[in-house]
């Protein structure tokens, strides 16, 4: 026999970012419950509001289903004695178990046949396990924050008012903390009205006659299309915002849209500073009309119907308009004056505790970008310009009325500083890169577009990443307040999405000398600090790459090398990608894993990019003795030729190198594969005569240097 | 209905649910918490209920009385409900009933804020409560202050007096609010707008400030030596007052700050504990005078 099961949670109002997740979670705990405890069930909806948490569990069978408990004892050869009696041993289990020795049985296992006691778990009514877990699955849901607001003990993200739980038309009497169930459901934890629920149809039809939608994605839907008509109503179209629709729809149960106006004098404002007026604080909806220009409307959400809407409406109205009066006082403050006499003000605004003011940072900026435009030979010099006034004003705004000591309008910045940029006459390339040198500010977001943005971009978060391992603040576990992590993942996508050749430690090494420059003292554990930032940049490139579906050993592999350029790495990694889904990965990688075992640890450890290029140089010209080989000294064909085809190897990938062919750079490392194993079955190079031996390792290890210029192939995994 | 008239309401109000309607602190706070009724009332187990006007000043937020929301004195009306009760929000409804807001007619929300005063050590979760758009009360259950985690919980409702009134009387500058018998809110505080606006952003003596603080800390950290913590609490809630005074001022540096707070958090902190061991010295008195009550009653 199977009924519904229906249990209610009423709570005062959850946090609206809270929601989804209590809901996933309180899925997740009954769902999983009920299988552990083997009751069968139909389906399960977890529903809710802020208000309530909903659980209905269809055909829900009203008794346990049966078990059986097998303990495994001792070995049969140990528990029967030889003329079939059973053993001391077998006595002791059984009497452990607390049955009879008559009532072990055999049972088969892999091991052999073994002396056992099944037990019959007989299924429990429902009902009574429910009493038992139900309190259980409750107190296991977490939020981000919990409180106690009674005695009992129970925590949770509000207080929980009610339970209703109905079986059938039965309550369940659960008892959650101090709080028993019943069949009362609350339409408002704000009213002490109650009203009764016969039968689970009745709640679901007096939840339905007071216009509370209980699924989420209903409400998003319902306040999405709400919003549109209405929208079109006051003569435009909705400026969609799925985060705020996202936002109301888990405030309310009964989304009720309204409509509302406010001075069209405050059109004069900068758009988005408009839209935050209206979202950030009241979560009200804009309004555009044609080509996405404002109209002086907004769109707002009661919850649940009233007698006096057009009041309500006013109410908004008013608030608003306090609050657009703020920004009008803060734009006005603003534009008063030239935006460059801002950044002046930017001496007294503490960047980080002991990393200096802003302004300090905006020089470090300026010095770091044009590094950068010179040393990756971006654009011409013609660009310094350009470069360096945006990188007096990119910070500019964080000293504006409009931005300064957080408020709704602080999540702005960037964007006040380009319009006030542009009001202050500055040109539209230094504007546009005030605002794109924050670019990009989430996964996904776009990257900046121009030069002088991306130069800016790049040493923003740089100079922040730096700053902040230098301060001991680079982040740990789930910690990472100032997202360097997105950041350091914004300066790899930059690089790579412009294909730039500019040497990621060499601007990480600049970057700690412009800190170096300022500090009162020297730097200290500069090393320990670059090599902890490499390894950051290293993770990040590594979760990118893992992201996009490279192989982990691929990827390992290459940043295991002495790589420079970001992108290198990438088309390296999809490159190596690429041939191993044409299974010809291989016997390339086997046969430079030959060269990499046979080289003593002490010669493979501490490899650098330098070392790898002046044996790639070296061997391009020929001059082995830089490199301590003796060419005199080969003695068999296999490594003669293999000597020849380094050389030549060499000459191309100088070349290769240089103009960054990755692709080119791995065909002609193949081309020397034939030599490399003709070379390993002709040659011993563990030979008697020292000097033999020490020249072919010579000879070996600057090979080996010069591949890991490109990838670590011992790293790679199974070919 | 006029600011006299709401406030007459709400102290009928929260009198006939069993509050004892107490008055304001004689010093400057920045919040009614910091009024010993809430701050010290809500450690340890005794039960207690209370409302009270009390002025809060924030020197940083005055505008010389020239913006129609923001000056560096106004009203909070306090209520504090120890252990709370478990239809505290029904009866907030039914307070707001009590000054004429009509729930069927509004848009009453509950926004959530987590409270938290780093300077009084002090937390709580709860919510920002608007009506039609607009916040009128702050709504914290308490759950730590002076660093401790309370038990019972009591629940904090903070009305914000003059921004009622403005919905009330449907104006729209805090300085047309009647206060009453035809005199507005203007008419009382202007001149007070004007002239702390001044003294806090331009005149205040900053050494001197930073004098007072020093010779302030130190004299409650004297009494508290003493077992003196009434008196010891008084001076703490006035360094927390020149704090917010010199923070108006631009004098504190964003590094200083911290430790200023510290400063007094760490001398709340203190006061609290001590708060805490003499009433258990004194064997909680309120925990036996509600039963008393209690049993007289029955």
């Amino acid at each position: 026999m199977t009924k519904d099961l229906l249990l209610e949670i009423g709570c005062e109002n959850l946090p609206s970012g809270y929601l989804d997740d209590t809901l996933a979670q309180v899925r997740k705990l009954f769902e999983e419950g009920l299988k552990t405890e083997r009751v069968p069930f139909g389906e399960i909806a977890v529903t809710g509001t802020p208000r309530r948490i909903v659980i209905h569990v269809r055909s829900l069978a009203a008794k346990q289903e049966a078990a059986e408990n097998k303990i495994i004892g001792p070995p049969e050869k140990i528990g029967v004695s030889s003329d079939g009696l059973f053993t001391k041993a077998a006595e002791g289990f059984a009497k452990s178990q607390g049955v009879p020795v008559s009532a072990l049985s055999r049972i088969e296992t892999p091991r052999g046949s073994y002396l056992a006691v099944v037990k019959r778990i007989k299924g429990r009514p429902t009902v009574s396990l429910l009493k038992e877990r139900v309190p259980q699955w409750v107190q296991a849901i977490r939020a981000p924050k919990t409180m106690r607001w009674n005695s009992s003990g129970m925590r949770f993200a509000r207080p929980i008012r009610w339970i209703l739980c109905l079986y059938g038309t039965n309550v369940v009497a659960v008892k959650v903390g101090t709080l028993a169930a019943g069949r009362s459901t609350r339409l408002s934890p704000l009213f002490e009205k109650v009203v009764n629920a016969k039968s689970i149809e009745h709640y679901f039809a007096i939840i339905g006659k007071n216009g509370i939608i209980l699924d989420p994605k209903e409400r998003r839907d319902a306040v999405r299309a709400q919003a549109a008509d209405c929208a079109r109503g006051c003569g435009g179209a909705l400026v969609e915002d799925e985060e705020l629709v996202g936002i109301v729809a888990n405030l309310l149960e009964s989304p009720v849209v309204m409509a509302g106006k406010y001075d069209e004098a405050f059109l004069k404002l900068p758009r988005e500073v408009i839209v935050t007026a209206l979202k950030s604080h009241q979560r009200y909806f804009s309004v555009a009309g044609a080509r996405g220009r404002l109209l002086p409307h907004f769109v707002a959400f009661a919850d649940g119907a009233r007698r006096n809407t057009g009041g309500i409406a006013k109410g908004y109205e008013r608030v608003l308009r306090a609050r657009l009066d703020d920004a009008v006082f803060y734009y006005r403050e603003d534009t008063a004056r030239p935006f460059e006499d801002m950044a002046a003000r930017l001496r007294d605004i503490v960047w980080l505790e002991g990393l200096g003011s802003l302004a300090e940072k905006a020089k470090r900026l300026e010095a770091l970008a044009l590094w950068m435009r010179s040393a990756g030979r971006v654009g011409t010099e013609e660009l310094d310009g350009s470069i360096r006034r945006a990188a007096l004003l990119a910070k500019a705004d964080l000293a504006s009325e409009m931005v300064k000591d957080g408020k709704e309008f602080t999540a702005l910045q960037g964007y006040i500083g380009r319009e006030y940029a542009r009001a202050s006459g500055e040109t539209a390339g230094v504007a546009e890169a005030i605002y794109e040198h924050y670019l990009p500010r989430f996964a996904g977001d776009r990257l900046p577009r121009s030069e002088t943005s991306a130069l800016l971009a790049l040493a923003d978060k740089i100079d922040t990443i730096t700053g902040c391992f230098l301060m001991g603040l680079e982040p740990s576990g789930s910690q990472d307040p100032y997202a360097l992590r997105r950041q350091a993942v914004g300066v790899v996508r930059i690089l790579i999405a412009r294909r730039a050749r500019l040497s990621l430690s060499a601007a990480l090494d600049r970057s700690l000398s412009l800190f170096a420059d300022s500090a009162k003292e020297p730097l200290r554990d500069r090393e320990k600090i670059m090599a902890a930032l490499r390894e950051f940049y290293s993770q990040r490139m590594y979760a990118m790459l893992r992201g996009d579906g490279a192989d982990h050993d691929l990827i390992a592999a290459v940043l295991a090398s002495s790589w420079e350029y970001p992108v290198a790495v990438k088309d390296m990694a999809d490159e190596l990608s690429a041939s191993r889904k044409k299974a010809d990965l291989a016997q390339f990688v086997l046969a430079m894993k030959r060269v990499t075992n046979i080289i003593p640890r002490a010669l493979r450890d501490g490899f650098t990019r330098e070392a790898g290029m002046k044996a790639l140089e070296a061997f391009s010209s020929g001059s082995y003795s830089d490199l301590g080989i003796s060419q005199p000294l080969f003695a068999v064909d296999a490594e003669k030729n293999l000597a020849r085809e380094v050389s030549i190897a060499c000459g191309n990938l100088l070349d290769a190198v240089r103009s960054g062919e990755v692709e080119r750079s791995l065909g002609i490392l193949r081309g020397i594969v034939p030599y490399v194993n003709q070379f390993f079955e002709d040659v011993l190079v563990n030979c008697e005569d020292e000097k033999i031996r020490d020249n072919r390792i010579a000879f070996l290890a600057s090979t080996y240097r010069v591949v890991m210029l490109f990838c670590d192939f011992s790293q790679i995994a199974g070919e | 209905m006029t600011f006299q008239e709401v406030v007459s309401a709400l102290e009928r109000f929260w009198a006939t649910e069993g509050c004892l309607l107490l008055t304001s602190y004689n010093s400057e706070v920045g919040a009614g918490t910091m009024n010993p009724a809430t701050f010290l009332r809500v450690l340890g187990p005794e039960p207690w209920k209370a409302a009270y006007l009390e002025p809060t000043k924030r020197p940083k937020d005055g505008r010389y009385g020239e913006n129609p929301n923001r000056v560096q004195q106004f009203n909070q009306y306090q209520v504090i409900l120890k252990p709370s009760p478990e239809n505290v929000l029904p009866l907030y409804v039914r307070s707001l009933m009590a000054i004429g807001i009509d729930p069927a007619e509004h848009d009453i929300r509950l926004l959530e804020d987590d409270w938290e005063s780093p300077t009084l050590g002090a937390a709580g979760l709860g919510w920002e409560i608007w009506l039609d758009g607009m916040e009128i009360t702050q709504f914290t259950y308490f759950q730590q202050a002076g660093g401790m985690e309370l038990d019972p919980i009591s629940a904090e409702i903070t009305y914000g007096l003059e921004r009622i009134c403005m919905y009330l009387q449907g104006v729209d500058d805090i300085m047309d609010v009647e206060w009453g018998s035809g005199v507005t809110w203007g008419d009382l505080n202007r001149s007070a707008e004007r002239e702390f606006s001044r003294f806090n952003f331009e005149k205040a003596d900053v050494p001197f400030h930073f004098e007072m603080f020093d010779r302030i800390q130190r004299e409650a950290q004297r009494m508290l030596g003493d077992g003196l913590i009434l008196p010891a609490y008084d001076y703490v809630v006035k360094c927390s007052h020149i704090f917010n005074l010199l923070d108006a001022r631009g004098a504190v540096s964003v590094s200083e700050r911290t430790s200023y707070i510290g400063r007094i958090r760490d001398l709340a902190r203190q006061t609290a504990e001590a708060y805490v061991a003499d009433r258990e010295r004194l064997g909680y008195p309120l925990c036996a005078r509600g039963r008393a009550i209690a049993k007289e009653r029955k």
